[in-house]
Formats: C-alpha cells, sequence, structure tokens
C-alpha cells in the first residue's frame, strides 16, 4: 500500500485521483477499520503536513474552521466558544482527551457515523462545506451534503467548515452510557436567533435517531418565531419527542429514546439559556 | 429532574479457598551478609501490591527496611506454589508462609548471635534497625550484615523454606455446621447517586467506603484497593453486562462492554477498620473482593431513595430505571 504526505491541498487531491486514494485526517476511526479489515485502501494520503487544514479563523461574516481542526484544538479554541457554542460544547466531550488530541472535525465528517458528535451542531449552526477535487471547490450547505449518496465522490476532500456568523446562541448536549469514551446514544443541537425574550428562527439537529445526522424541519416550524417561556420550552419537549419517535418507528431502542431525549433537549437548552435546563 | 438520594451497603465475606479446599501458600527465605533478604514465593503480583506486602512482613521481622528486600514471585522455574491470586488470600494466606519463613531463618540466626554474644537465651536478642544485638544493651550489638558475615564464615546458611495452610472444614451436608472459612472479612459502603428522572442516567457524586482489614499493612494499598473496588463495583453496578447471543458475546472489547472511565468515578473515601485478625501476619487479613462487595447494594439502594423504584437486575441501565419510573406512575395513577 502507497502512503502520500503531502504539502498542499493542491498536491493531496491530485494523488487522490491518480491512485484512488484514501484521505487519512485523524485516523482514530479509519486506522480501526483497517484493522478489522472492514476497508483496504489502495493508497493513504495523510492530510497532517497541510498546514492550511489546520486554521480556525473569523473571515468577514464566517467563522473558517480547517477541516484538519481537531477536537481538542476547537475545545480550547476561545473564538468557537465565543461564535459557535453548541460546536465547542460537543468538544469538550468527543471521545477522551487522547482522541480529542487526534481527531478532526474533517474526519468526524467523512466517517459520518450516525452518532458522529460534530455534526449537530454544525447543522444546527447553519455550515457550508467547503469541498475540492480536481474539477475544482464547491460550497455546499452541510444539510444538503449529508443528503448526498455517497456522501462525497471518490477524490473529494473535505477542505473546511464555514460557519454563518448571525449571532445565534446555540447548545449542545450528548447522552451517553457513561461520561467520557462513550458514543452518543442520542445528540441534540439547538441554534436560535434571541432578541430579549423572543425567539426568531430556531434550528434543531439530532444526532444518533437516524443513518446520519439531521435537522429537523417539524422542530424549525413549530419552534420559530415565539415567546421564550416555560410553555415553548415543553413545546420542544414535546416536539422533539415526537419527532424521534416517528424518525425510530419500531427499532429496540425507541422506546428509551423517545422518552430520554426530552431530558437531553432540556439539557441543550440549559447550556445556553438559564432557564432552558430546570424543570420548574 | 435531578433527585439525589443516599444508600448503604453492607457485606462480609469469607476470605480464602474454602470449604476444606486445601489452601496452602509457601515461601523460601535468605538472610545475606549484605544486610538484605530474599523472599521467593510463586503468589503473583498482578497489581495489587503483594510484592510489597511481602517486603514489609519480612523486613518488619528482621528489623531492616523493605527496601532491603527482594522478593522474587510468580517465576514457576524457582518459587514455590502459592497458589492463586483469587478469593482474597495473598495478603493474609501467603502473608503467614512468607512471615513463618523469615522466621524459620531467622532464628538459625538468633542461635548463631546469642553464642556470639554469650547470651544464655535467643530471647535476649533483637534484630532492630539493621543492627542485631542484646536487648536493652545498645553497647552490645553490630550491624545484621556483620553478624551473618560471620555466620557464614562459620558455614551457616541462613535459608528456610515453610509453607502455611489456612483453616477450614468442609460443611456437614446433613448439618450445614462447619468452618468453612477462616477469617472473614467485612465492610459498608455508602453512596450518594444523582438520577434524571428524564433520560435514567445515574450519576454516582461520592461513596464513603470502611473495611476491617484487621491490619493495614500498607496503608496507602488499603486506600488504592477501596477505590479500585469502588470503581469497579460502580461498574458492576451501573455498567458492565455480557450480551450473549446463542451462547456468543456480543460485546467482545472495551468499547462496547464498559467500565467506569475516570470521569464516572466520584471522590472516594476510605476508612479502615484496625481489629486485629489473630491468624494473620501481624494481624492482617485481606481486603481484595469485599472493597468492591457493598458497593453495588449502597448504588441500588441510593437510586431507591432518589427516585422510588427498586431495580432488581443488574446493571441497572438508564432504560430500567426509565421503565421502572413508568411503572411507578402507572400504579400510582391506578389508585
Amino acid at each position: 500500500m502507497n502512503y502520500f504526505q503531502p504539502q498542499t491541498v493542491g498536491q493531496a487531491v491530485n494523488i487522490a485521483q491518480t491512485f484512488e486514494a484514501t484521505f487519512l485526517a485523524g485516523g482514530t476511526d479509519l486506522v480501526l477499520h483497517m484493522q478489522t479489515g472492514k476497508i483496504h485502501p489502495n493508497a493513504i494520503i495523510d492530510l497532517g503536513k497541510i498546514s492550511e487544514l489546520k486554521e480556525i479563523k473569523e473571515t468577514d461574516g464566517y467563522l473558517e474552521i480547517g477541516s484538519m481542526a481537531t477536537f481538542a484544538e476547537l475545545g480550547q479554541s476561545e473564538l468557537v466558544f465565543q461564535k459557535a457554542l453548541a460546536l465547542w460544547l460537543a468538544c469538550q466531550t468527543m471521545g477522551s482527551p487522547q482522541i480529542r488530541n487526534q481527531a478532526t472535525l474533517g474526519g468526524n465528517l467523512g466517517n459520518c457515523s450516525p452518532a458522529a458528535d460534530g455534526l449537530p451542531p454544525l447543522l444546527a449552526l447553519g455550515a457550508e462545506v467547503r469541498l475540492i477535487s480536481r474539477e475544482g471547490d464547491e460550497v455546499v450547505s452541510l444539510e444538503t451534503l449529508l443528503s448526498r449518496t455517497p456522501l462525497l465522490s471518490q477524490g473529494t476532500l473535505i477542505r473546511e467548515f464555514r460557519i454563518p456568523l448571525k449571532g445565534l446562541q446555540s447548545g449542545f448536549a450528548k447522552l451517553g452510557r457513561r461520561k467520557a469514551l462513550a458514543i452518543a446514544r442520542l445528540s441534540v443541537a439547538i441554534a436560535i436567533e434571541l432578541e430579549d425574550n423572543r425567539v426568531g428562527k430556531v434550528r434543531v439537529a439530532l444526532g444518533a435517531v437516524g443513518k446520519r445526522a439531521y435537522l429537523s424541519e417539524i422542530l424549525a416550524r413549530e419552534l420559530s418565531d415565539q415567546e421564550l417561556n416555560e410553555v415553548w420550552i415543553e413545546k420542544g419537549i414535546e416536539g422533539v419527542q415526537r419527532v424521534v419517535r416517528e424518525a425510530l418507528g419500531a427499532r429496540a431502542s425507541a422506546p428509551y429514546k423517545r422518552e430520554a431525549v426530552s431530558g437531553v433537549f432540556r439539557e441543550a437548552l440549559g447550556t445556553f439559556i438559564p432557564e432552558g435546563g430546570t424543570k420548574v | 429532574m435531578k433527585k439525589r438520594g443516599i444508600g448503604i451497603g453492607c457485606a462480609w465475606y469469607g476470605t480464602g479457598y474454602g470449604n476444606g479446599f486445601p489452601d496452602v501458600s509457601s515461601a523460601f527465605v535468605e538472610i545475606h551478609d549484605d544486610g538484605s533478604a530474599t523472599v521467593l514465593t510463586g503468589a503473583v503480583d498482578v497489581g495489587q501490591g503483594s510484592n510489597s506486602i511481602y517486603a514489609q512482613i519480612a523486613a518488619e521481622e528482621l528489623g531492616l527496611e523493605s527496601q532491603d528486600i527482594c522478593v522474587y514471585s510468580a517465576d514457576t522455574d524457582v518459587t514455590p506454589d502459592s497458589g492463586t491470586t483469587a478469593a482474597t488470600r495473598q495478603t493474609y494466606n501467603t502473608g503467614n508462609a512468607v512471615l513463618k519463613a523469615v522466621r524459620q531463618a531467622k532464628s538459625r540466626l538468633l542461635d548463631y548471635a546469642a553464642r556470639e554474644f554469650s547470651c544464655p537465651t535467643i530471647e535476649g536478642i533483637e534484630l532492630k534497625a539493621g543492627y542485631i544485638g542484646i536487648k536493652g544493651d545498645p553497647s552490645r550489638r553490630m550491624p545484621l550484615a556483620d553478624m551473618v558475615f560471620k555466620a557464614r564464615l562459620h558455614g551457616q546458611r541462613l535459608i528456610s523454606a515453610e509453607s502455611s495452610t489456612a483453616r477450614s472444614t468442609p460443611v456437614d451436608l446433613e448439618t450445614g455446621q462447619g468452618a468453612p472459612y477462616w477469617p472473614y472479612a467485612f465492610g459498608s459502603q455508602m453512596a450518594e447517586v444523582e438520577v434524571d428522572t428524564e433520560t435514567g442516567m445515574v450519576s454516582v457524586l461520592k461513596v464513603v467506603a470502611v473495611h476491617d482489614v484487621g491490619k493495614a499493612i500498607n496503608p496507602t494499598q488499603v486506600e488504592a484497593q477501596i477505590a479500585g473496588g469502588v470503581a469497579q463495583g460502580l461498574g458492576y453496578a451501573l455498567l458492565e453486562e455480557l450480551e450473549l447471543q446463542e451462547g456468543r458475546i456480543k460485546n467482545p472489547a472495551l468499547s462496547s462492554y464498559l467500565i467506569p472511565t475516570a470521569l464516572d468515578v466520584p471522590n472516594i473515601e476510605a476508612f479502615f477498620v484496625e481489629e486485629a485478625e489473630e491468624t494473620g501476619p501481624f494481624g492482617a487479613k485481606g481486603l481484595g473482593e469485599p472493597a468492591m462487595l457493598p458497593t453495588v447494594a449502597a448504588v441500588i439502594n441510593a437510586i431507591d431513595d432518589a427516585v422510588g423504584v427498586r431495580i432488581t437486575s443488574l446493571p441497572a441501565t438508564p432504560e430500567k430505571i426509565l421503565h421502572a419510573l413508568a411503572v411507578k406512575k402507572e400504579e400510582l395513577a391506578k389508585k
């Protein structure tokens, strides 16, 4: 098997095309899949030496996050904390310190596990993804990208995430079986426009209730443009339970998850609205 | 809603193989002319610290420091069998064998030293702080190493082999009478938990653990062994579950067979009671398994105290707790 370590994005994309190679980001999923024989790459392109892919910066109205930024870097970034709290929170609890040091946001999307911790916050925050291949650049909303099968065509590299800075308040909570090294059994990310006590647009994304994380249109419709109060919170809880019930159908985990999501939703609200986390 | 509760668990536990099964430990000891000693025993130190215990036992008996003792263990080519590291038996059972062996080697040294010091009885000889001499007469003493050196030049070898067999008789199947175990260990723990009534998740906030160890030969190890037992007990209570399907294990990995992580283990306060076990080495007895036994009961009782449901199968998963809460709610509605 060939192993490449290009210095630039252009080189990486060229190699990917020529050798039908697989991109290696942090490797916390890919290497395990190789060890268990789940995948057999023709060649590996290690993206670790391409410094531009690691950048986290603010540029004209966007928070730009390179695909090779690690969960540890994101979780320690003041900028991410200020502008994208939901994502920052997800980066605190994903895996363990060792995994967060290694795993990247781009890898989280590339592997696209149903329980991927990074995706619900990005969805809720309305993130776009910049892809690059030999055919050129493409900027696509994460929501659209997650509806594609396969997610990415051969040779396409996830270059960066672009979170529009629209002043959204956001929060995140996940339910695992334990407090660290826990795969999400449920995760909820919420982003809202909030002015005084008035809620504008609302975006709720769910993880681990489908094949991929997704935005709930129903919840956006039912919860947008209202007063923020106890009634609104209970309406959200009732709604999210209904959405999860419909999404999971007769799956074995359904009876538990459709109940438990209320607590996860409430906790996610509580991460950014003081009154959200407590049941009156 | 998050609700808190407190629970208590108690345990008593017979240590050793028990029920008349021969429970034998052995040790070889040699006292050297550089003021050190070696202990050979088959007992396996799997991380619980038995090697340190044997070094301390030998050092105490010889008036040396534990770093003066070299313990060779678990080498089947050269060490005498001391049974398994199981049944909470290595401190007590092998500890006794080591103590017997050290005393046997030491008695030869005492015989020789009594003659050297023209002391009428070995009772008058003491080993203290690296010296051997006449009790109560500091002017008549010499380094232990020098005495052993002299003894060696006179052809004496301070070596010994001993074994120790635990007391145990089979239970009479007709009458139920007998003394299957010796000794017994006792412990009690309290747990404080917080239960999320919406997700069923249990967070353990604090555990206080008190154990009767006879004599804490190494208090730091006792604390650590209690902490380890509590952590394992928490996993037993809340996480560990072997999932079987047609006899095959569905979760044969630590990514799917979950044990607590550092974040899941709360502050543990460990205390021990020292009620000397007369048959044990310097009054000590085992702690390994007893440290994890009360934890499950303490946690399950604390869950009951917090939310009023009784979980009767382990682990107490969030699913079981939510289900029990729903059943309870239904029953209340009927009334």
